[in-house]
């Protein structure tokens, strides 16, 4: 969703460098394959909703690894729903990103199915950790 | 309130004075004749203030009017802005020929354009809630005079539009433009079926697990399938459906992009993979049937990392046969950043006819389909649509300040 320049901290062409520092910044490494913007700055976190929203239970994930403990984590990217974009700490990242025939890989759907209030207006993402990949 | 307003220099009364010195004492009158009608019926908010009097609707020297668009032509464009995922989108008619925004309007969230194929509507399927961005969800397909831009109809269809970044594929006329198609994801992949003559939401059809849509009839559409297929769907307004599956055409790691080029006109599917394979999809006979794919990139340099980039990175021009790929060199994984090229080849040969450098990040290209064609290079970060000569690559026009996050450009005459 964001053009290479329209953030400082966006993906660009060079590729994927993770770091295990600042998850308010897109290179965090659970960050991998987001698709949106990063709760933590929405009042939210990494792994939690900020208030008001609805916390949706389906998700697409994708394998990142944390160069912290060179160990790769399968990433599940829950949304948070019911609000307009946060607007804030905009990301795209695609690592192992698949195409909308591949649904569970896809970051582009907004995956708020199954949130409470029928809640399907795109907020933020969180990055919450399944497991081991 | 009246009864505690007798002190001469309060400040409601000096403002009465100064109104009554200004235009006359229409204002007081006015004032005390919106009091009955707001007790009787309730503010609207739309009506003249009548505390301004005759001067807020004086005759003029000039005479406004409302403007209309002139009648389309080949390179005539609607720029969709879904704004990073915001709950309202605009949309923008653009003239290739110029370059000069002709009108505007307004979509809810991750609202879909369409374009008749004669030019004469557009629309969008779009989502808007209550409150905002909660409350009571409303689901529709408005659709617009090309020239005017207003409604022309107004159709209310379940609430169960796929809400995804989006793909001008997910949401389709039908050649007669009498008939639109679009997806749902869940709860289980279906296609909804509007008919935009009679204005009214016809029924959902049952669809397997495909993706995509592109009318190869009045009745007729292909899909593309997870298992690699891709499926023809008859079907009827009683929601009878037929699905006919083709062979698998491309292998499992061979991933087909989220939005191909199409043709309506020429039936022809140009779907290219990450890496720069282009496959052919030829549904004009009614069947799908598999051109010979080719790569874009040659060997050397698919070493030198050139893969494909971008949120439309493909289009095909049906007069010539010719396909405009956006690359540049890049690391795996990187598939939905911009690209600063073009490469344009021959579907036919799958020859190189010629390379585009843009000089600066592009999303999404588009081409007119006229005999001199345009070539259209949005760029999302920079919100600014490069109008260029397709041939030469020399810029012919910009157009800047495209809202917030532009990425989609549709024509009619595709």
């Amino acid at each position: 969703r964001v053009s290479r320049g329209a953030h400082a901290a966006a993906g660009t062409r060079e590729g994927w460098k993770p770091q295990d520092t600042d998850v308010t910044q897109c290179d965090y490494w659970r960050h991998c394959s987001i698709d949106g913007n990063i709760c933590d700055c929405c009042g939210g976190s990494l792994t939690n909703c900020p208030p008001g929203t609805r916390l949706s239970p389906s998700s697409w994930i994708a394998s990142c690894f944390n160069p912290g403990d060179n160990q790769s984590y399968l990433i599940a990217y829950r949304d948070c729903c019911g609000k307009n974009v946060c607007g804030r700490c905009g990301c795209l990242n695609t690592e192992g990103e698949l195409p909308v025939y591949r649904p569970e890989f896809a970051n582009d759907i907004i995956w708020c199915f199954g949130a409470e209030d029928d809640a399907m207006t795109y907020h933020c993402t969180i990055s919450p950790i399944v497991g081991k990949a | 309130m009246e009864e505690t307003m007798t002190h001469a220099h309060n400040p409601s009364e000096m403002l009465k004075r100064y109104r009554a010195a200004l235009i006359g004492g229409v204002a007081t009158l006015g004032l005390l004749a919106g009091g009955a009608a707001y007790a009787q019926e309730g503010p609207r908010g739309s009506e003249l203030p009548k505390q301004l009097g005759q001067e807020a609707t004086s005759d003029l020297e000039d005479n406004p009017v409302i403007l209309s668009a002139p009648e389309p032509d080949a390179r005539r464009i609607y720029v969709t802005d879904p704004a990073h995922f915001a709950v309202t989108t605009q949309h923008f008619t653009v003239d290739g020929n110029t370059g000069k925004v002709l009108g505007m309007v307004d979509g809810g969230f991750l609202a879909n354009p369409f374009a008749s194929s004669d030019g004469s509507f557009f629309g969008i399927a779009s989502t808007v809630y209550s409150r905002v961005a909660k409350g009571q969800r409303d689901d529709y397909i408005e659709v617009y005079d090309s020239k005017t831009h207003e409604v022309i109809a107004d159709i209310d269809i379940p609430e169960s539009r796929f809400l995804v970044g989006t793909y001008p594929w997910m949401t389709t006329l039908t050649p007669d433009s009498k008939s639109l198609l679009f997806y749902q994801f869940t709860p289980s992949p279906q296609v909804g079926l509007v008919d935009i003559e009679n204005k009214k939401f016809v029924r959902m059809l049952d669809v397997p697990d495909c993706y995509h849509i592109f009318p190869s009839g009045n009745d007729t559409f292909f899909m593309h399938c997870r298992s690699g297929t891709m499926a023809k769907v008859t079907f009827d307004k009683d929601g009878k459906v037929e699905v006919k599956e083709t062979e698998v055409f491309h292998a499992e790691d061979e991933y087909l992009i989220n939005t191909p080029a199409f043709s309506l006109k020429a039936g022809q599917i140009v779907w290219p993979t990450y890496e720069g394979k282009i496959f052919l999809v030829d549904i004009s006979s009614g069947e799908a049937k598999f051109g010979q794919h080719f790569d874009v990139f040659t060997e050397e340099e698919k070493k030198d990392n050139w893969r494909v980039g971008g949120w439309l990175p493909v289009a095909y021009h049906r007069g010539t046969n010719e396909i405009y790929l956006l690359g540049d060199q890049r690391a795996k994984w990187t598939h939905k950043y911009s690209s600063r090229f073009a490469f344009v080849h021959d579907a036919k040969t799958g020859k190189r006819i010629r390379k585009i450098d843009f000089g600066r990040d592009i999303d999404s290209i588009a081409v007119s389909q006229d005999d001199n064609p345009q070539l259209y290079a949005l760029s999302t970060g920079e919100k600014t649509l490069y109008i260029l000569d397709a041939a030469t690559g020399k810029e012919q026009h910009s157009v800047p300040e495209l809202g917030h996050g532009p990425q989609v450009i549709i024509a009619h005459d595709n």
